[in-house]
């Protein structure tokens, strides 16, 4: 375990903070309002008369309804002037709370705000150390404070471990975190360093020294031991009007910030605005709100993934594949007339998505829905573009895109027969189903939309360690990038390992883990964060969600079903197959209730330029 | 439906035993019921009896060792208030 010694040199110096926050309180009144939040705010699309006063209460109160603060005990890391947590007493029934700053300013008028509930100590998180645990912990775009500009990217990722280690040491059992953050998007670590260009060098030297912000794969090795993921929101533009807010309530008072720190320093803060605004706009960085819940036992792992583990040329390697086409064909081969008695009509043979509908809800309709929300998250617009599925099953998703969303152009790739079979049978209108291991695809022209849903658990195999998967999800991730014309956006669905240890099978060995590879042989489920270093150089995340329920209500849906027509799909089957199909459905069920594993979604948007 | 009785039926149905070897005292290792049928049997009572276990019980189902412990902590849950989602 890194030092709190260390830990605490590793992080921004209190001299380096007290420079940029001691400045002035005037002055930071001037533009960021009476209730001094000096972070993004939540703005609402449409209302274009939002005030800066609401989009910061909205934020605010986001996290408090979220984290369900009231009658809890809140720790806010980084509270500077203290707002969040005075709101969260005296409008959301926070019973207490605690707030670090290393500013002593911020510390004295976080005080002056008289909260007798709140304290606001002067103190670095390294060094906190509770009476009590806290039933929340929020932490709003501190986390640039805690690597300096010059750790690397490994570095990084100790620090972050640590600090989410130590977040969960201060939470009571099922507590949850709140966090705000700025990340590295567009523009990768090293491409961000200082002598870069006059922007970095703006904000490294003359506002936010001895900082620098995260990646988002480095967060996610940070927390991905200690807490899973409940939401997590992708808000960039909301940082553009933030800054754009800031600029005008300079700009009304520009004399007396004049007065208040001189022209030089009115000067620097004015290009700032319009620099931070400038990096949003172009998803140089990006904004992200994450609610994350502490996990009942730490998650285990063979190997602790660091960022130097992946060769920078990884995607472009020919490591150990995906899972064979005869391993394949001995699952989805079984027999098309079983899989067709308890997939029902869609023959969608991945997560529906219920949005709330009751226990024993169509299921066809749930099916339909999830690939709706794909495709609005995806497509341009109806009947435009060229689509590729990547695992296209028995066409279920092909057959809704051409029906309900007029695509008349796609390709499915399988590399089941039986699949293929059915597909002849069952032909979708503008659909080219092709017999290939998306390894082999060539796309000919390029596509506008990818969907894969269902079909990246099979990309790396069983035996494979995390920097291995992640080499073969990078491979992937860059053809998908290559196939893809300027602005596309692929649609991804995958099961995932959430609180299972990290083994080189499924679940561990044991009567499961071994089930499992029995039924899906040469297959093996990512980590969040093996998906998120996969896709990280080549596609920007719009969508990530986390729906372990989704996937479990649809495994109890497909049981009912099986069980209502056991002696047909016996007959089309046999008895064995079916037991082991009822088996594996009631246990893939359970694994997903008790977030073992879970049903990520990701809507990711191809980079222009591969971020390196 | 009475628990109970729901979970006895799913043992005999899904380990395939005869139902004078599941008492309460009865262990489930001896039962050969390993985390794979405990899902089956679990989900099977859940359907049978139009009930939803909360997320606490599935977990703490690991430390159980008979069926007349299994029961109880059924019976346990059961009773539990649902669980706030906390939004």
């Amino acid at each position: 375990m890194t030092s709190s010694g260390r830990l605490a040199a590793m992080g921004t110096s209190s001299p380096a903070i007290m420079r940029h926050y001691d400045l002035s309180d005037d002055f930071f009144r001037l533009w960021l309002g009476p209730d001094m939040v000096y972070s993004c705010g939540w703005w609402e699309t449409g209302h274009n008369r939002d005030s800066l006063v609401q989009a910061q209460q909205r934020k605010i109160d986001f996290f408090a309804g979220r984290l369900g603060v009231r009658g809890g005990r809140v720790l806010d890391v980084g509270c500077g002037w203290g707002a969040l947590l005075d709101r969260f007493v005296r409008v959301h029934g926070a019973v207490s709370g605690v707030g670090l700053t290393l500013s002593p300013s911020q510390a004295d008028h976080a005080a002056r705000r008289n909260v007798a509930e709140v304290s606001y100590l002067l103190r670095n998180w390294v060094d906190h150390e509770p009476d009590e645990p806290y039933d929340a912990v929020t932490c709003i775009e501190a986390t640039e404070h805690f690597a300096s500009e010059k750790l690397s990217p490994d570095e990084k990722v100790e620090v972050y471990r640590a600090f989410f280690e130590r977040a969960a040491s201060w939470l009571r059992p099922g507590g949850r975190m709140g966090l705000q953050l700025i990340c590295l998007d567009n523009v990768g670590h090293a491409g961000s360093r200082p002598g870069r260009g006059p922007v970095s060098d703006l904000i490294l030297d003359d506002i936010f020294p001895e900082s620098m912000p995260a990646s988002l794969s480095e967060l996610v090795l940070g927390w991905e031991t200690h807490f899973e993921l409940d939401d997590f929101l992708d808000h960039p533009s909301h940082y553009q009007r933030t800054f754009r807010a800031w600029t005008l309530a300079y700009r009304e008072q520009e004399a007396l910030a004049r007065a208040l720190v001189g022209p030089d320093k009115c000067r620097t803060y004015a290009r700032y605005f319009a620099a931070g605004e400038a990096a949003f706009r172009l998803r140089e960085h990006s904004l992200y709100r994450v609610i994350l819940t502490k996990r009942p036992e730490p998650k285990r792992w063979a190997v602790m993934v660091r960022p130097s583990d992946i060769h920078p040329q990884a995607a472009q390697g020919t490591g150990a594949g995906g899972a064979s086409a005869s391993a394949i064909r001995s699952h989805y081969d079984v027999s098309n007339s079983f899989y067709e008695l308890w997939l029902g009509p869609t023959m969608m043979y991945s997560s529906a998505m219920w949005a709330g509908a009751a226990a024993g809800a169509d299921l066809e309709r749930a099916q339909q829905r999830k690939i709706d929300f794909f495709a609005a998250g995806v497509l341009a617009g109806p009947g435009s573009g060229r689509v590729l599925d990547v695992g296209c099953g028995w066409g279920g998703n092909l057959r809704r895109l051409a029906e309900a969303h007029r695509v008349t152009s796609a390709v499915g790739l399988t590399l089941s027969a039986a699949q293929l079979d059915y597909l002849a049978q069952h032909p979708v209108p503008g659909a080219e189903i092709r017999l290939q291991d998306w390894n082999d695809h060539d796309p000919g022209e390029p596509y506008d939309a990818i969907f894969s849903f269902g079909a990246f658990e099979h990309f790396a195999r069983d035996g494979t360690t995390g920097p291995q998967r992640i080499a073969a999800y990078r491979r992937f991730f860059c053809s998908c990038r290559d196939w893809l014309a300027p602005g596309g956006r692929l649609a991804l669905e995958t099961i995932a390992h959430d609180g299972a240890p990290d083994t080189d099978a499924p679940l561990g060995r044991g009567p499961l883990g071994d089930f499992v590879l029995n039924l899906y042989p040469e297959s093996l489920c990512p980590h969040l964060g093996e998906i998120v270093l996969g896709f990280e150089p080549f596609f920007e995340v719009e969508v990530l969600r986390s729906d372990p329920g989704d996937f479990a209500c649809t495994c109890r849906a497909w049981l009912t079903a099986l069980r209502e027509r056991e002696h047909e799909a016996a007959a089309a089957a046999g008895e064995q197959v079916v037991r082991q199909f009822r088996r594996y459905l009631a246990a893939s069920e359970i694994q997903f209730r008790t977030r073992t594993v879970t049903n990520y979604r990701l809507i990711l948007h191809r980079r222009p330029e591969v971020r390196i | 439906m009475n628990l109970d009785v729901a979970l006895r039926e799913s043992i005999v149905k899904v380990c395939g035993v005869p139902p004078d070897q599941v008492g309460p005292a009865a262990t489930l290792e001896d039962l050969g019921i390993d985390s794979l049928a405990a899902a089956e049997i679990i989900t099977d009572v859940e359907i049978r009896a139009g009930i939803e276990l909360p997320m606490d019980v599935l977990r703490g189902l690991s430390q159980m060792r008979t069926v007349g412990e299994v029961a109880a902590h059924l019976q346990s849950g059961a009773r539990q208030p649902p669980v706030p989602s906390g939004s």
